[in-house]
């Protein structure tokens, strides 16, 4: 496109009309973060503007129990979740990429099979039930172990490595467990980094199985608190000590602190989720 | 290839001792698929019981098809046609108004000669993408909730508040324009590599001709695209019937029941909540199958038409 140029009149108007335009839509896709951003510095939650800056609704947030809490819940969920369908996901990758494998097409039979077959909402509700899993964070990590649409692209990547790296460690005594881990694993560096922000955004983000599985407050993370306070306007701020304090800070500050805090991680990795999550979306699409 | 022929001459026996530690690598796998997939699955049997989890489906009475009647006769809460036309409403909505958003957003973004000024704007459409739900439904709230920002503006310059998350004429709007918002940009990726792929030289003959920009659009970029438009438009058929369980769910409240009772929700609230569990996976069930035909469907309609299809 690039190369062809096209002075007429209408073309220049379309591409001031363009850039203008795109331009706005890409700050209307910001605008309600960055307010968030600075309303929950603002003294008056931004009302009659920006006028004075104060760290005190997140000194308010992190004084409550209930918010501290979630947060860290939101924390530990995240990364040993992170960790669970990392184990799953690689082994199983690593395995299923060897195309020499008796059974291999049967296993990706499977997999494609409940890719596109999902039992639905009460069944696996009743599976976590039955296995006593219900209030526990195994209900958040066990059923969404492996992801079959990131397996499957760990699995194609793996295939793209050179069988001779493999060969010659078969050949000093390795089994295939030893060569995984201190040959091909060391090597895949780009590709785990890549399934693990695919799959550390899904926990962080995900709210409806916290919902779905596990009833005890003190369990909760951070996403489910995020509803009860401002969805429901139920407070959220279950230590009554702290309510003389809350009276001090303007509610909407801290509305949007909390906002802030369950963003957080989101906007620090994003620089790396865009360039990661840009090929992924790809790949998916193009292999199914 | 060698070792392809190998295996074919190979006893399973043999395989299972030849590659044991691949073997050992796959029962991570092979636990999670039966215990979190097949097991599940067999769950689905209760639809055809009055299954309650104390005496278990061995335990539970028979009722045939008594459950899937029930879900047409409607109970005293819900009228099939409700949940039914609501659903369908929503999705409606999104394929009207949401689906050839990213379309336009992508051929606007490929018209971008400044790539600085693209990747820039591509970066802040693309964000959205990643916030959750309870994230996006919490800014709709402190924006236009009854104590959001808005009305204090509005109180502020002595005008009347406005509730539209209270008002039920103001709830399929809404969830079509949060879906816009979260996800248009993210959804040009997949337009914006098929247009990669178009070939400069077309464009340079068309000038040649004297084909202008609109023209160049219709017969060059808009043809690229088609097939890529046509497979995604079959694949969100298969998704149809889910109109985004978790947003719909949080935008829901008592005032706007009415219209955001829909069959991911009525699942929810008859299965989990109230504990029908019969009944609840009945309706999955019926949802699935719903969405099976969609898909069927529309491929065999884009086969029909003369395009590929996704199967």
């Amino acid at each position: 496109m690039a190369m062809v140029k096209n002075r007429s009149f209408g073309s220049r108007a379309f591409n001031v009309f363009n850039y203008v335009f795109l331009g706005l839509i890409g700050l209307a896709m910001v605008f309600p973060l960055v307010f968030v951003i600075l309303g929950s510095f603002s003294v008056t939650g931004m009302v009659g503007g920006f006028t004075a800056f104060s760290w005190d609704a997140y000194r308010f947030v992190f004084s409550t129990k209930a918010l501290a809490k979630s947060t860290v819940n939101s924390v530990l969920i995240t990364v040993c979740g992170t960790a669970v369908n990392i184990f799953f996901t690689s082994f199983t990758a690593y395995a299923l990429s060897k195309k020499f494998l008796p059974g291999r097409g049967v296993l990706m039979g499977v997999v494609i099979f409940f890719m596109l077959f999902n039992p639905g909402m009460i069944p696996n509700f009743l599976t976590v039930n039955s296995l006593g899993m219900l209030d526990s964070w195994w209900s958040l990590w066990l059923p969404v172990a492996i992801s079959a649409y990131n397996m499957v692209i760990m699995k194609n990547f793996f295939q793209g490595l050179p069988d001779s790296i493999e060969e010659s460690a078969e050949i000093d005594g390795c089994n295939y467990l030893q060569v995984f881990l201190r040959i091909v694993v060391p090597i895949s560096k780009a590709s785990f980094a890549t399934i693990i922000l695919f799959y550390a955004v899904g926990h962080w983000n995900s709210y409806f199985t916290a919902l779905l599985y596990i009833n005890d407050m003190q369990k909760w993370p951070i996403q489910v608190w995020l509803r009860q306070i401002i969805v429901l306007s139920v407070g959220g701020f279950s230590d009554q000590d702290n309510l003389s304090e809350f009276a001090k800070v303007p509610q909407d500050s801290v509305k949007y602190a909390v906002i802030v805090v369950s963003t957080l991680p989101i906007i620090i990795v994003y620089p790396f989720l865009q360039k990661y999550f840009a090929k992924g979306a790809l790949l998916g699409s193009v292999k199914g | 290839m060698a070792k392809a022929q190998t295996y074919k001459k190979m006893s399973f026996g043999r395989a299972l001792v030849r590659y044991k530690w691949l073997y050992i690598m796959l029962i991570p796998m092979l636990a999670f698929y039966l215990i979190f997939k097949f097991y599940p699955a067999t769950y689905l049997i209760i639809a055809f019981q009055d299954y309650w989890p104390t005496t278990g489906i061995a335990g539970s009475e028979w009722v045939g098809w008594a459950n899937f009647q029930k879900i047409f006769k409607g109970t005293a809460t819900f009228s099939f046609w409700q949940l039914f036309s609501n659903t369908l409403i929503l999705a409606i909505y999104n394929l009207l108004f949401y689906f050839p958003i990213p379309i336009i957003l992508a051929l606007l973004l490929n018209e971008v000669r400044h790539l600085g000024y693209k990747k820039i704007v591509q970066s802040f459409v693309y964000l959205p993408h990643f916030l959750s739900w309870s994230v996006i439904i919490g800014l709709v709230y402190v924006f236009l909730g009854s104590n959001g920002y808005v009305n204090k503006l509005l109180t502020q310059a002595g005008r009347a508040n406005i509730a539209p998350l209270m008002d039920p004429n103001w709830f399929r709007p809404l969830i079509v324009m949060e879906v816009i918002w979260k996800e248009a940009g993210w959804g040009t990726i997949i337009y914006l590599a098929a247009l990669s792929g178009v070939d400069e030289q077309l464009y340079e003959a068309a000038v040649v001709d004297g084909a202008n920009r609109w023209k160049q659009l219709l017969h060059i970029t808009f043809p690229a695209i088609r097939g890529t438009i046509i497979t995604l438009f079959i694949l969100r058929m298969g998704t149809f019937m889910d109109t985004g369980f978790e947003q719909i769910f949080l935008m829901s409240n008592t005032k706007n029941r009415s219209l955001s009772q829909v069959f991911d929700t009525y699942i929810y609230d008859q299965g989990i909540k109230k504990a029908h569990y019969s009944f609840s996976t009945a309706l999955g069930i019926f949802k699935s199958v719903i969405s099976l035909i969609l898909v069927i469907t529309t491929n065999k309609i884009a086969n029909w038409v003369g395009e590929e299809g996704v199967y």
